[in-house]
C-alpha cells in the first residue's frame, strides 16, 4: 500500500507557493500597521491575541522581546478568562544550581497532604481532578508497583499496619525518556535539571506519557476547570500558569517557587518532614547529606533514566 | 643473630600499632556531635551548620511556669502519681514509665528544662534535650535529614523544633485520616486492589477465566 505521493504535481506546488507568499505578505502587512485587526471579540479573547497565540514560537526559540510580548498576552488572556490578575513570570534558572529531591519512606505516612499542597499551588484542573503526585500504598517488604494501590481509602486512618507509602511524581530524570519521545520538542530539560513543558507548543500527542516509566505526565483530556477563587496568581510560563485542553502537564518542582529560593509546595505541605529538597551542586546542602549518609534508592533505576528523585529510609 | 632480627621485627610491629592507635581514624572522634559524649548538651550545635527555630515559649499555655511554681506556692513533689488538679492532659507515655517530670523539667529553675547532668536548657531548644538520648536523630535534624526546613532551600536555615511535631510526653504520632483519594480518569473505573489478579492463574476462580474484560464492561 502506498501512503505518500512523492511525485509532486508542479502546478499544485506553484499554486501553494503563491498562496504561501500571499499569506506571508498578509501577515507582514498586518504586523507592520499599528492595529491591523479590527477589535473583534472571539469569546473573551481579542482576535489579535488569538492570532498571536496561533503563531507563537517555541519557548526556547523566542527572543527576549518576543517572550515579553507572550507573557503580556498571556496575562491579558488569563485576566479575560478568569477575571483575576495572573502574573506570568519567566524567571531563568539560577547559576550553579541543579535541583534534587529525596523522600524518606520511613517517615511518609500516606496522608496525601503533598497532593493537596501541590494542587493548591499549581493551578491544576479541579474537575476532573488532576494530580501530579500519586501516593502508592504497598505491602511492607514488597516493591511490586503493579499491585501498589494509589486509590487507598480515605475513610481509614493511615498508616495502616503492614503497609508503607511511596509518593511518586516527576523524577526529573537526567536522561529523560519523555523528552526523547516528544516529536515537536515541546518538552526539555532546563539547565537546573527541571524537565518542563511549553504548553503552547505541545500538540497533545501523549508520546511523552507513553515514554515516562513513572506515570508522571498528566493529560488534560477535557477543558481544565479551575475555579476563580482557587487560582494561584503567582505563575511561571513553564510552570503553573493555567493550562489548556489537550496539553500535557507535570510536576515542575514548583519552578515558580524554587527559582526564587523557596521550597516546593509538596515539601511545605508535608507534615512529617519526609521530603528533602535542595541544590545537588552544593556539598553542604541537606539533599547531599541525605545522599551521602542514608540508604537511598531510585525507582526503576535499571532503566538508566538517572532520576534526580531519591527515596531513602532510616 | 636470629633473635635480634625477631626483636627488631616485633618492636617495629608494636611501634606501628602505637602510631595506628594515635591516628584520628582509630580514635574515631570524627566531626559529628554524636561521636563522643558531651559535657554540656549545648555543645551539640557547636559544629553544625547554622540554623534558627521558632520560639516555643509563646506556644506554651502555662508559660512562664514560675507563675504557679514560684517558691512556696506549689510544693515540689517528685513522687510518681496521677496528675489530677493541674496538667491532667499530660499522659506520660514517653520512655514507657522510666521517666517522671523531673527527668526533663527542672525542679529549681522552673522556666527551664534540664539536662541529665542538671544543666538548664531553654524551652526554645528542645533539640538539645531530646538529643541526649536520640543523638542519631539529633545529628540528622542538624544536617537536614530529620525534621523539616521551612520556607526556603537556600539562605537562612529555618528548622522545625522537635516539639512542633512530637508531643514530648507522647512522642509517637497517632494515625489519622488521609486526604481525598484520586479519582479515576473520565470513562474509567477504579478496580479495587483485592480484585487485581494477584494469585497464580491456576488458583483463580473459573469466572475470572471466562470473563472477557477484567473491568467488566
Amino acid at each position: 500500500m502506498k501512503f505518500t505521493n512523492n511525485q509532486v504535481d508542479p502546478k499544485r506546488r506553484a499554486a501553494l507557493k503563491v498562496l504561501g507568499l500571499g499569506a506571508a505578505v498578509g501577515a507582514g502587512s498586518l504586523a507592520a500597521s499599528a492595529s491591523p485587526i479590527p477589535d473583534v471579540k472571539t469569546g473573551d479573547i481579542t482576535l489579535e491575541d488569538a492570532w498571536g497565540e496561533f503563531f507563537q514560537q517555541q519557548y526556547q526559540k523566542m527572543s527576549p522581546t518576543e517572550i515579553e510580548d507572550v507573557l503580556e498576552r498571556l496575562e491579558r488572556t488569563y485576566e479575560a478568562k478568569y477575571d483575576t490578575k495572573v502574573q506570568v513570570g519567566n524567571a531563568p534558572p539560577l547559576e550553579d544550581v541543579v535541583f534534587g529531591y529525596a523522600l524518606n519512606i520511613s517517615k511518609c505516612q500516606g496522608y496525601r497532604e503533598c497532593v493537596k499542597g501541590c494542587t493548591e499551588e499549581n493551578n491544576q484542573s479541579k474537575d476532573p481532578d488532576l494530580e501530579y503526585i500519586r501516593v502508592l500504598e504497598l505491602e511492607k517488604g514488597t516493591m511490586n508497583l503493579e499491585t501498589a494501590d494509589p486509590y487507598y481509602s480515605n475513610d481509614e486512618p493511615v498508616p495502616k499496619p503492614g503497609k508503607f507509602y511511596l509518593p511518586v511524581q516527576c523524577h526529573h530524570c537526567e536522561n529523560p525518556p519523555c523528552v526523547k519521545a516528544c516529536p515537536v520538542k515541546a518538552t526539555w530539560k532546563e539547565p537546573d535539571g527541571i524537565v518542563v513543558v511549553d504548553y503552547n507548543w505541545c500538540i497533545g500527542c501523549r508520546m511523552c506519557a507513553n515514554a515516562c516509566p513513572y506515570w508522571a505526565r498528566k493529560f488534560n483530556w477535557s477543558e481544565p476547570k479551575l475555579p476563580v477563587d482557587r487560582i494561584n496568581p503567582d505563575t511561571h510560563y513553564l510552570g503553573n500558569r493555567p493550562r489548556y485542553k489537550g496539553v500535557m502537564e507535570k510536576c515542575t518542582f514548583c519552578i515558580q517557587r524554587t527559582r526564587q529560593g523557596l521550597m516546593p509546595a509538596c515539601q511545605e505541605a508535608c507534615p512529617t518532614g519526609a521530603r528533602v529538597f535542595g541544590n545537588l551542586l552544593d556539598p553542604k546542602s541537606e539533599i547531599r547529606y541525605v545522599l551521602e549518609n542514608k540508604n537511598v534508592f531510585r525507582l526503576k533505576e535499571e532503566l538508566n533514566t538517572n532520576p534526580k528523585f531519591w527515596y531513602y529510609s532510616d | 643473630m636470629k633473635k635480634s632480627i625477631w626483636l627488631i621485627l616485633i618492636s617495629l610491629c608494636w611501634a606501628s600499632v602505637g602510631f595506628g592507635l594515635d591516628s584520628a581514624e582509630i580514635r574515631n572522634l570524627g566531626e559529628g556531635p554524636a561521636s563522643h559524649q558531651l559535657q554540656d548538651p549545648a555543645e551539640a550545635i557547636a559544629r553544625v551548620p547554622a540554623f534558627v527555630t521558632d520560639s516555643r515559649v509563646r506556644e506554651l499555655m502555662f508559660y512562664p511556669c514560675t507563675n504557679c511554681h514560684a517558691t512556696g506556692m506549689v510544693e515540689p513533689n517528685s513522687n510518681v502519681r496521677q496528675l489530677e488538679e493541674m496538667h491532667s492532659e499530660v499522659q506520660l507515655q514517653h520512655g514507657g514509665g522510666r521517666f517522671w517530670c523531673m527527668t526533663c523539667h527542672s525542679e529549681k529553675d522552673r522556666n527551664h528544662l534540664t539536662s541529665l547532668k542538671k544543666q538548664p536548657i531553654s524551652f526554645d531548644q528542645p533539640h538539645l534535650l531530646c538529643g541526649q538520648c536520640h543523638f542519631a536523630r539529633q545529628k540528622d535534624f542538624f544536617r537536614g535529614a530529620h525534621g523539616k526546613r521551612k520556607g526556603n532551600w537556600k539562605g537562612e536555615r529555618h528548622l522545625t523544633n522537635c516539639t512542633e511535631c512530637h508531643n514530648p510526653h507522647a512522642p509517637s504520632i497517632p494515625a489519622r485520616l488521609p486526604r481525598a483519594k484520586p479519582v479515576a480518569r473520565t470513562g474509567h473505573v477504579v478496580v479495587p486492589t483485592e480484585e487485581h489478579y494477584t494469585e497464580e492463574v491456576w488458583e483463580q476462580k473459573a469466572e475470572h477465566h471466562s470473563k472477557k474484560n477484567p473491568l467488566g464492561h
